[in-house]
């Protein structure tokens, strides 16, 4: 559907060797996620307050926090909400996102005008204040953040999308598939789709990242995950406190996250260009 | 039996207007007549932007006309039910100029020429295949260069595939839209050979849009010249093609460079395209370019009369 192979499209993604690196730790990561269960030491939200703020070793490998819970099985735990909200809030946000744009690009006119103008409004607001005038009508929670940064997040997809269902509308093989017979829906399906898929991967695997700092930005701010849940966020307000008798305590969360981060900007580097490459 | 028949056919385009500016209205395409004879080429010439490739659209059905009736084998196209206009889209296929643009970068060939068939007519995919196969080979490439994207083809060779996909469905009327001048010169020979033999071969009739005068020529069993959205020229048979007589042909005519150089006679070179077209209110439109135009030239628009059998001037000195 993309223009090439997956074997060919392997062959060259390989090439980008910090790419391969940073998919592979975000793969652990998830692993490490899916399977928390098993691998992690400890119970995350086991209280000792004899055991708090050990250093690393022995029974806890990187320690324990201010409650004396384990801080790696916390961060193996927390891998599930923090990814795990992101990807909610990408598939959701895009799919809407990807609807919506090109029915407004390829209907264009009024309708397309009215949705815009609609955008621009939201838009208009700084996307942390419409989040938290959401979770101020929904109340705090991590549903609530989620859907209150789909509520958001869609409006930026809806953008992009029309720009490029826009240009490739006015594309000569869009009127060669008119002449052919192509029905509108398969036209969207067939021919616009699939050309705009590309960026839409590279724009999502980029967008990740920030929506993980997201969301556990709404964590720390109290907003998110509700304690004792493990959240990297979270995590990283609660050691906050501590910084200066414990400043591990924020920086293994911080650390994970910005390595995240990092590591979905490179892969999504990679894969535009990989995919940028199919067409020429 | 005319394959296709225009009647007064209009396209407008307006512009957006932005603030306080006029509102800016092109007439693309101003009342053409038109008709192409079965089995026919008919040649469309005229300088860019002077409505061929709008003409042309309209005649392949992607845009439809302000005014005007399109007759498709004497049934009107623009009145038909909706499931019979589907009918006739099958029988009216175009090749584009551009053909690197014109065919979906993400699809194989097989894919590309493959879009028609599977729209229009219902077949298995076995003979949907074969089907394919058999086109490419027609329009001299292999089998195996279905299963090819188009970045691998070069520019003739994807025209070759353009050409197939419109060759399909074996339609009555293919509009060529300029589709030599997105090649060099060695590969618009062997195009247009193509398409003549195809033409034999099928019996298409062809809507032939080019500027390219010799290529019409040669293709071509009628000839219209177009200039600003109105047909000045038109003749039935292009062994009248020395007749051309509207002042716009002429000089269109003494733009091709003979073969021999030493055969260059006088070439009048006048930069004067880009110079305001007359469009006063009534007024021939070549009127302020032309060297002849006299006074009821900037008055009335001349319509376009016979002069003689099968050839119509629109021009007030004839």
């Amino acid at each position: 559907m993309i223009g090439l192979g997956f074997d060919k499209f392997l062959s060259r993604f390989v090439k980008h060797k910090a790419a391969v690196l940073c998919l592979f730790f975000v793969l652990a990561v998830i692993a490490g996620g899916i399977f928390a269960p098993w691998l992690a030491p400890n119970d995350p939200n086991k209280i000792e307050l004899k055991l708090k703020l050990l250093g690393p070793g022995g029974q806890f490998p990187l320690g324990t926090d201010h409650l004396g819970r384990c801080i790696l099985s916390r961060l193996l735990y927390g891998t599930r909400i923090s990814l795990g909200s992101a990807f909610l809030v990408m598939s959701f946000s895009l799919t809407i996102g990807t609807a919506v744009g090109i029915f407004s690009a390829y209907r264009g006119g009024r309708i397309d005008n009215l949705l815009m103008r609609l955008c621009d409004i939201f838009l208009s607001f700084p996307s942390l204040v419409l989040v938290l005038v959401i979770i101020g009508v929904l109340g705090s929670g991590m549903v609530n953040v989620i859907i209150g940064m789909i509520l958001v997040q869609w409006l930026w997809y809806v953008r992009i999308i029309r720009s490029l269902v826009l240009s490739i509308k006015e594309r000569t093989f869009v009127s060669a598939a008119k002449v052919a017979g192509t029905s509108d829906m398969k036209i969207i399906f067939r021919h616009i789709l699939p050309n705009v898929l590309p960026q839409l991967i590279v724009l999502s695997t980029l967008d990740l990242g920030s929506l993980i700092l997201h969301f556990s930005g709404y964590s720390f701010l109290g907003f998110g995950v509700q304690p004792p849940t493990p959240e990297w966020g979270a995590m990283i307000e609660e050691g906050r406190r501590f910084i200066r008798s414990a400043p591990e305590l924020m920086f293994y969360p911080g650390m994970l996250i910005t390595l995240i981060v990092i590591s979905f900007n490179l892969i999504g580097d990679a894969l535009r260009d990989v995919l940028d490459e199919s067409v020429t | 039996m005319h394959v296709l028949e225009m009647r007064d056919v209009s396209r407008k385009y307006s512009f957006k207007r932005y603030f306080w500016q006029r509102k800016k209205v092109i007439e693309a395409v101003k009342g053409v007549t038109l008709s192409i004879e079965q089995g026919t080429c008919l040649g469309l010439v005229g300088e860019s932007g002077c409505g061929k490739t709008t003409l042309g659209k309209i005649a392949a059905g992607i845009e439809k006309p302000d005014q005007g009736e399109i007759l498709l084998m004497g049934s009107s196209m623009l009145s038909s039910p909706r499931s019979q206009r589907l009918l006739m889209r099958k029988e009216l296929q175009m090749v584009f100029q551009d053909c690197t643009g014109s065919v979906n970068p993400r699809h194989t060939a097989g894919k590309v020429i493959g879009e028609p068939i599977r729209n229009f007519l219902k077949l298995n995919k076995d003979e949907e295949e074969g089907m394919v196969e058999k086109l490419l080979e027609t329009v001299g490439l292999n089998k195996e260069d279905r299963h090819k994207y188009p970045g691998q083809f070069s520019g003739g060779q994807l025209q070759r595939v353009c050409i197939a996909r419109a060759l399909a469905v074996k339609p009555m009327l293919i509009v060529l839209d300029e589709p030599l001048s997105s090649l060099d010169v060695s590969v618009q020979a062997q195009i247009l050979n193509l398409l003549a033999d195809l033409k034999k071969e099928y019996g298409l009739s062809y809507l032939f849009i080019s500027h390219d005068i010799e290529a019409v020529y040669y293709l071509s069993d009628a000839l219209a010249v177009m200039y600003l959205g109105n047909v000045v020229e038109y003749i039935a048979d292009i062994s009248m093609f020395e007749a051309l007589c509207h002042p716009y042909a002429e000089k269109l005519l003494s733009s091709v460079l003979p073969a021999d150089p030493g055969k260059i006679k006088n070439m009048e070179v006048k930069n004067d395209e880009n110079e305001k077209p007359g469009t006063g209110p009534g007024g021939c439109s070549y009127a302020r370019r032309c060297a002849r135009a006299s006074a009821r030239c900037l008055d009335t628009a001349p319509g376009l009369k016979e002069v003689s059998e099968k050839h119509y001037v629109a021009c007030h000195h004839y």
